[in-house]
């Protein structure tokens, strides 16, 4: 049986993007309101002056650098001296153009989703070439090469590893970056997702906790406390970050996951009215994490359903593809998956969502595939990944293949207990699709003593539910024994994979009770 | 608008009391960006032709912030004359060979005129400025370039051994004599032997080409590391210019983002510098997309990247950094313009 989509567990650890996609979602601006020297007044007119009074190449460029850096891109002045470069092309040097262009074509808004726009899932066959991205990282090596002390480059090194589930090499360039620029908000809210992507928790936290910025930069404190709550500890930084987003110092987009992170806490802690109240003022400027965590909230807190459609937020796939599902779009879902992992191709969650809803619910396995493989090059040895692989495989009556996934897990991994369970009970399905129900009977059988000793009603319902559907299709002799245990079900079990695997065998059952007997 | 009925505007055809003969009005000098508050002449005395900078007055009143009294207004002028004069004598007297000095400082009354008094300074006169010699078309003179940024290098580190610092070395303020380079306007320079009205501000020059620390609001508190600091920037950005046609700053600014620009930024320095260092590998890497001669392109963006480096303490030769004394030491710049001009001196001749 596949894994499940961990609904109920999500906080508000930092997503973590390219360099430039980071800049362009404005989480790496600065969050006090105000400088604390002011720019002092100045005017460019002497330069216009000179520009007019010589009409060349060159005091056209230098006004266009005061213009440039005194900010008075707009001046007619300074347009017209731009233009009379471009005209003059021939003259002028490659900077004295480059910088032309740049005062013609100002605006720097760019449209991050543009590139997502064409995403399909078929597309998703194209991200099991690592080619584009091996080619990335020779670029960025070059980059190195040439400056060695940049700790930006390192850390885009560590996310181009962590993608092909490097990761020694993907820890190794992030340990460099810590150690050339441990003080910047962007180096350590990647190195914050990515150990705690490796499970690396203690570590993350520890970073986090001594860094002096994370005293007063809100965008550290949510993420130290998301570790925090992840470790099951209470952050030091509670306090502090109430004081933050209550002291009106801070523009509501910076304070966005500080609130969601908090709200979370007070959210797991049962208070209602104060985790409300948090996840409301998160939502006053959201960026795409804060959007998806209250996306998440919802489930337990109806009071705090949004539309996530109605926030101008950019890459916020994560929450559509969330939305989606609570609304019952499941090919919307799928699509905003695809996206969302795409956004975040290190990232395990948009797979597992993704794989499980296409093989549970949508009951279409290539589709399942497609995500998994697509996961597979960033988590090669994944358990979970390699067992809702094997699933989907035997599902779609491909046993022998499904063996040779569960084979590939290697028995050095240490493996949770919910997945040791699901992957026995998977050996159980590819064992009856192999022809084999006696050892595919005695693994469903362990899997689901296994899962009431560990008192997960969820995993046992499903693995029954799982069990009896390939007894059904065999015709076995146990069927109504199993029926009996997927009667005591609860009818009212709200998990939408239960209610539809509970309608499939039900419906499995049906036909082969009309089936004429031999 | 040009206000021309004052004193300093109506010199024209005059014998001054100096025995300088008025020639000609300068409507616009080549090295007057910023310079606002005087006009030019070109003078005559015992056949030699020089530049006369007149201080007006009048314009300085009617630009001065509003609400100052006119006695400040004045006395801020006089000082700024008075310093240009006596720092220019203070530099001569102390070997410093390529600045351009005041050839004379003298005032003349012009009676019929509200402020009758005008103030002036007399200079060897210019070719023109850099700026009128730059030419980016495909032959680019190499040997002529860094033969004049070494002649610049080596006046800025004659006024450091005598610490002054120039604080606006910019293409205007580098003025052509025939073959030779000298750095002109020492009216925002600084010295620590002589009071000047500039003194106690963090950068005095022109904003277009202010290091970037100035511009995010970060001062070094030790005063000759700062001044310095912000020399050894300007020389670079200098070297820029001479490549690129554009400043060092804008060449930064270009490959910064909006969100860290000076103009946009409310955090602290500290907080930007792997961004700024991020901007500023970019901007290097154009620079030296505008090297056309490749035996050069490695040198010269080392010494911009030595000389212009975003974070002050970063600044200045590794070697120096790394040895006793100031950083911002400019002797091994001075060394290197000098080979780079003898290897581009040496292609010409072969």
């Amino acid at each position: 049986m596949a894994n499940l989509f961990e609904h109920k567990d999500r906080r508000v650890v930092p997503n973590w993007r390219s360099f430039g996609n980071t800049i362009v979602l404005g989480e790496l601006n600065s969050f006090q309101k105000e400088r604390i020297i002011p720019l002092e007044e100045v005017s460019i007119e002497s330069y216009i002056i000179d520009w007019k009074f010589n009409k060349t190449v060159i005091h056209a460029s230098d006004l266009l650098s005061a213009a440039l850096v005194n900010n008075f891109k707009t001046n007619k002045d300074v347009i017209e001296a731009a233009k009379y470069i471009l005209q003059n092309s021939k003259v002028a040097s490659v900077s004295q153009i480059s910088l032309a262009n740049k005062i013609l074509n100002n605006s720097e808004i760019i449209d991050l989703s543009a590139p997502f726009n064409s995403v399909t899932l078929q597309g998703l066959h194209s991200f099991t070439n690592t080619q584009p991205i091996w080619q990335k990282i020779r670029e960025t090596k070059q980059n190195i090469k040439l400056y060695p002390f940049n700790p930006v480059f390192y850390v885009e090194l560590s996310r181009y590893y962590s993608i092909l589930g490097l990761k020694e090499k993907s820890v190794n360039a992030m340990k460099i970056a810590l150690h050339l620029g441990s003080n910047n908000r962007f180096i350590l809210r990647s190195a914050t997702r990515l150990f705690a992507h490796f499970g690396e928790l203690d570590y993350t936290h520890d970073i986090l906790r001594k860094n002096p910025l994370t005293n007063f930069d809100p965008w550290l404190i949510s993420a130290e406390i998301s570790i925090a709550t992840i470790r099951k500890r209470t952050s030091k930084f509670m306090k502090k970050g109430i004081e933050l987003i209550n002291s009106r110092n801070i523009s509501p987009f910076n304070f966005t996951e500080l609130a969601s992170s908090l709200g979370t806490v007070e959210l797991l802690n049962g208070s209602t009215k104060k985790s409300r109240d948090l996840f409301n003022k998160s939502m006053i400027a959201p960026n795409d994490n804060s959007l998806a965590q209250i996306e998440w909230a919802s489930q337990k807190d109806t009071h705090l359903e949004v539309n996530p459609e109605s926030f101008p937020v950019k890459l916020n796939y994560e929450a559509l593809a969330l939305d989606n599902f609570q609304n019952e779009k499941y090919d919307l879902a799928i699509d905003n998956a695809a996206k969302w992992f795409i956004d975040m191709p290190f990232s395990k969650r948009p797979i597992l969502f993704g794989s499980n809803l296409a093989s549970t619910i949508l009951k279409d396995q290539e589709k399942s595939i497609a995500f998994l493989n697509a996961g597979l090059i960033s988590h090669p040895n994944d358990p979970q990944l390699l067992n809702n692989y094997a699933y989907a495989l035997a599902l779609d009556n491909k046993a022998k293949e499904a063996l040779e996934q569960l084979n590939k897990i290697k028995s050095e991994i240490p493996i949770e207990g919910s997945t040791k369970i699901c992957l026995t009970a998977t050996r159980g399905l590819a064992f009856f699709r192999s022809g084999f129900p006696e050892l595919g009977r005695n693994l469903y059988l362990e899997a689901i003593e296994e899962t009431k000793s560990i008192h997960n009603a969820t995993l046992n319902w499903i693995a029954i539910l799982n069990y009896a559907r390939e007894e059904i299709l065999i015709g076995s002799e146990y069927i109504d024994n199993v029926m009996d245990a997927v009667g005591k079900i609860p009818k009212d079990a709200k998990d939408i994979e239960i209610k539809i695997l509970r309608e499939d065998v039900i419906q499995a059952f049906e036909n082969y009770k009309s089936k004429p007997k031999e | 608008m040009i206000m021309t009925d004052n004193a300093a505007h109506n010199l024209l055809n005059r014998t001054l009391q100096t025995g300088w003969f008025v020639k000609e009005k300068i409507e616009k000098a080549d090295n007057q960006t910023g310079s606002f508050f005087s006009v030019c002449y070109k003078v005559e005395k015992d056949g030699e032709t020089c530049f006369l900078k007149a201080y007006d007055f009048a314009k300085f009143l009617t630009i001065s912030v509003p609400g100052s009294k006119i006695v400040d207004v004045m006395n801020e002028m006089l000082t700024a004359y008075q310093y240009e004069r006596d720092l220019s004598d203070y530099c001569k007297n102390k070997h410093v060979t390529k600045v351009s000095f005041v050839k004379e400082a003298g005032e003349e009354v012009i009676t019929g005129y509200a402020i009758s008094i005008v103030p002036y300074l007399i200079f060897d006169m210019a070719d023109g400025d850099i700026r009128k010699k730059l030419d980016f078309s495909a032959k680019l003179d190499y040997a002529w370039r860094l033969k004049s940024l070494h002649e610049i290098a080596v006046g800025l580190k004659q006024l450091h051994a005598i610490e002054v610092s120039h604080q606006d070395l910019k293409p205007s303020n580098i003025l052509v004599f025939d073959t030779n380079s000298k750095i002109g306007d020492l009216g925002r320079s600084m010295c620590r032997d002589i009071d000047g009205p500039y003194n106690k501000r963090a950068f005095t020059g022109d904003n277009t080409y202010a290091p970037p620390e100035i511009m995010y609001g970060y001062y070094e508190k030790d005063w000759l590391k700062r001044v310095f600091a912000t020399d050894s920037y300007l020389l670079g950005s200098l070297i820029v210019f001479y490549f690129t046609g554009i400043s060092m700053s804008a060449l930064l600014r270009k490959h910064i983002p909006d969100s860290f620009s000076w103009e946009v930024w409310t955090g602290t320095f500290d907080e930007l510098k792997i961004y700024l260092e991020d901007g500023f590998a970019k901007a290097l890497l154009e620079f030296e997309s505008n090297i056309n001669q490749i035996e050069f392109k490695e040198d010269l963006k080392k010494l911009v990247e030595y000389l212009c480096h975003p974070f002050p303490e970063k600044r200045g030769h590794p070697r120096s950094i790394v040895c006793a004394g100031s950083n911002y030491n400019l002797e091994r710049f001075v060394t290197l313009l000098d080979v780079l001009k003898r290897k581009a001196e040496l292609i010409i001749k072969n």
